[in-house]
């Protein structure tokens, strides 16, 4: 089996007003696809600002490709550019997640602050608009989009730095039927080798269908089971 | 809002794709506008406002309207603020400022009507503006109108609860704006992150429509000629 990618060691991260982690451990490997499930305020999006960098654990340990993450490290542009690069996060709500003027400058963005050619950038760009379906909005404004463009859109924004871990905040919430079914179908597609998948939601069906592992969270901010699906 | 709303309606709309690079038309429109103001006689202003009428009569009906809307009520609001000065005993100044903000909205109101915003901001890129400019210019247009919706619905609801003497609405209104900066707080902390996500080191960029055809260059050969008519009129004038 692979080295795991990401190491949590009697993780806990505390707000003001209390817990939101106590002590989680985990180890997640490339090429899998966990799922996480709690009910809401069970801390999974806090887990999943500590696990993009964002936040930084209270006690305990996040470890990255056997690198501890922490805010002092993060202090370092070279590495937290290059961090962000192999992990790529969807917000809940996508509409903080889109700031440019039209979707392809969306999904340009990260490419040109990765330094890429122009030409480069154009056909990634090209290719990820034809890959989410998004031919028909490319110019328009991403604040402007229905809920499923705007999801498709910060999806095909992220995927296209090509990150070897890929971070979601209940990818299907605010979509109607077909959004959901047309995100779940391509994000079964978008499973790798290569490529290690995390997901929160509370659709069990959506989670029976992906999840290589499920992870259940409870009400006292603590890993309660995970479970092996396949 | 209504004014930001329309900036944002309809970006892909056909119509709003225009023949000559917005890379040319926005030095072009704000050449005019400043050689404009800076003219001491009506005959230049006169020349160009017969120009750019001429230009918008090849439009839709629709979009007739809608500048020649937004420039009488731009220049009606000058008129009223210079109504002291014809009192004062210098009517000219009231018609001479009229005439250039005619021109100016006229030339502004065009060119929306023919650019979208997003390739407005290509063009800036283009020209070499700083793209932390224009990264700011176009995050606060965005939030304005992201803030604007929230307030819209906020304002919505309590217009729905207004029943009986108790009159909410306007006392929600300070709940109203009160909620509106937490959450343009809380926004723009979302957006920083999510841009730090996707390695935001400073680079700004917008894709360009197209690159430039003989005609975009025939077009920016009216410059020159622009500029001679500006010297001609005030040389004539003396």
């Amino acid at each position: 089996m692979k080295e795991a990618l990401i190491k949590l060691k009697n993780l806990t991260y505390a707000y003001p007003e209390g817990r939101a982690l106590d002590g989680l451990s985990a180890e997640f490997y490339p090429g899998r696809c966990y799922v996480l499930q709690g009910p809401n305020g069970c801390g999974k999006s806090t887990l999943f600002r500590i696990l993009t960098g964002l936040d930084f654990a209270s006690e305990g340990e996040y470890s990255f490709d056997g690198k501890k993450i922490t805010a002092g490290v993060m202090k370092d542009r070279k590495f937290a550019k290059e961090f962000h690069r192999r992990i790529g996060f969807i917000f809940q709500n996508s509409e903080v997640q889109l700031f440019t003027g039209s979707v392809e400058d969306e999904i340009a963005f990260g490419l040109f602050q990765l330094g890429l050619p122009e030409n480069e950038v154009r056909m990634r760009t090209d290719r990820y608009i034809r890959l989410l379906e998004l031919e028909g909005v490319r110019t328009r404004a991403p604040f402007r989009l229905s809920g499923g463009e705007k999801k498709r859109t910060a999806l095909a924004a992220v995927l296209s730095m090509e990150p070897e871990v890929l971070i979601l905040d209940e990818p299907l919430s605010g979509l109607d039927e077909d959004g959901q079914e047309w995100i779940m179908h391509f994000l079964e597609n978008a499973k790798s080798p290569g490529r290690l998948m995390l997901i929160a939601t509370h659709q069990k069906e959506f989670a029976g269908r992906i999840a290589d592992e499920e992870i259940f969270m409870n009400k006292y901010h603590r890993i309660e089971r995970i479970e092996k699906m396949r | 809002m209504a004014f930001l709303a329309r900036i944002f309606k309809e970006e892909a709309s056909p119509k709003k794709t225009s023949k000559i690079l917005p890379f040319f038309r926005l030095p072009m429109g704000i050449l005019t506008i400043l050689l404009c103001a800076m003219s001491k006689n009506s005959a230049f202003a006169v020349t160009v406002i017969a120009a750019e009428l001429l230009r918008l009569s090849l439009r839709s009906a629709g979009t007739i309207a809608g500048v020649l809307k937004e420039v009488f009520i731009a220049v009606l609001f000058s008129l009223l603020i210079l109504l002291p000065s014809v009192f004062m005993g210098s009517p000219r100044t009231m018609l001479t400022v009229a005439m250039k903000v005619f021109e100016s909205v006229l030339v502004l109101g065009i060119l929306n009507a023919d650019i979208c915003w997003k390739d407005m901001t290509a063009a800036l890129g283009d020209l070499h503006f700083p793209q932390i400019f224009i990264f700011t210019l176009d995050s606060t247009v965005r939030f304005l109108t992201l803030l604007g919706r929230l307030s819209d619905a906020m304002l919505e609801a309590i217009t729905l609860r207004s029943v009986g003497k108790d009159n909410w609405k306007t006392k929600g209104t300070g709940g109203v704006l009160g909620t509106a900066f937490l959450k343009s707080e809380s926004l723009s902390e979302e957006t920083a992150r999510a841009m730090a996500c996707r390695c935001f080191d400073g680079r700004y960029f917008s894709f360009s429509p197209r690159k430039p055809a003989l005609f975009d260059y025939l077009y920016l050969a009216l410059a020159p000629l622009l500029a001679f008519g500006f010297i001609m009129t005030e040389g004539m004038m003396r």
